[in-house]
């Protein structure tokens, strides 16, 4: 007993993360995997409607956000194909979306979206870039 | 066939949605919604799951109401108008487009950022009616 408030006083102290959230936060990482591989067999028309299937130019350039999200508090909600072609890569927390959309054509789209006038650009997808995006979602979703 | 143009702002469309392995969610919507030109079916000639008919049963649909399609977005050159149209075809009379039309200047590629944000808006207001029912 003496031991197990020890070792939480020292969890707290460090403010590490409880063994069930490091399960949780395992469970969503081999979720965003999953989904992410499951993007490469797409094919086109999957949506009856037309759509493209996801390019490799698009799923590769996402893999660094979500890697990158992997070792933050960031963990994408949703990773898959999407009907304009290429993959959406989504979060949501506290009943906020945001989004990072990456196009087939190589463009990539951030999204914050608000309840009017949505924070919409095209961010660098550099290491900063990257970095300042994951910010930037993180402090938004709150 | 004729066309009938009038579409009341609470009339609903609907857009069938393929199966995924995961479950849709609102965190899934916005990757399901294209860009116009794009295909719906109209409420006022129709049911939800008639967009599902001949051979698309184990999809679902996603609906929106005709008032929540953007009016119009972006400046310039990406200054868009955008309108739901009747467009019935054979077997389906309540087939209609929400079509897009650039207001000024040359033609132009609408901007990734335009097409998202036209996205974005239509997602707040989207709705699950039928799950779709198996996995790929």
């Amino acid at each position: 007993m003496e031991q197990a408030h020890s070792s939480s006083s020292v969890r707290d102290f460090y403010e590490l993360p409880s063994a069930q959230e490091i399960n949780q936060r395992s469970l969503r990482i081999q979720k965003c995997l999953t989904q992410l591989e499951q993007t490469k067999n797409v094919k086109e028309n999957w949506d009856s409607y037309g759509a493209p299937a996801p390019s490799l130019t698009a799923i590769q350039s996402a893999i660094p956000l979500i890697t990158s999200c992997f070792s933050t508090d960031c963990i994408p909600d949703d990773i898959g194909a999407m009907v304009e072609g290429g993959i959406t890569v989504s979060f949501m927390k506290n009943n906020k979306y945001a989004a990072v959309e990456f196009y087939n054509s190589g463009e990539v789209v951030a999204l914050l979206s608000r309840p009017i006038n949505s924070d919409i650009w095209e961010p660098q997808m550099n290491a900063l870039g990257i970095g300042k995006l994951i910010h930037q979602i993180r402090n938004f979703l709150g | 066939m004729t066309i009938d143009p009038d579409f009341q702002a609470d009339e609903t469309l609907y857009r069938r949605v393929a199966p995924t392995e995961y479950p849709i969610t609102e965190a899934t919507f916005q990757k399901l919604i294209p860009f116009p030109d794009c295909s719906v079916n109209r409420s006022k000639y129709s049911q939800p799951t008639d967009v599902l008919l001949p051979d698309h049963q184990n999809y679902g649909v996603l609906g929106f109401l005709v008032g929540s399609v953007p009016k119009e977005l972006g400046e310039g050159d990406q200054h868009r108008q955008f309108v739901v149209e009747h467009h019935p075809v054979p077997n389906n009379y309540a087939h209609s487009e929400i079509r897009s039309y650039q207001v000024n200047g040359v033609l132009k590629e609408p901007a990734k950022t335009l097409r998202t944000c036209f996205r974005d808006e239509l997602r707040k207001k989207a709705w699950l009616i039928l799950e779709p029912s198996v996995t790929l």
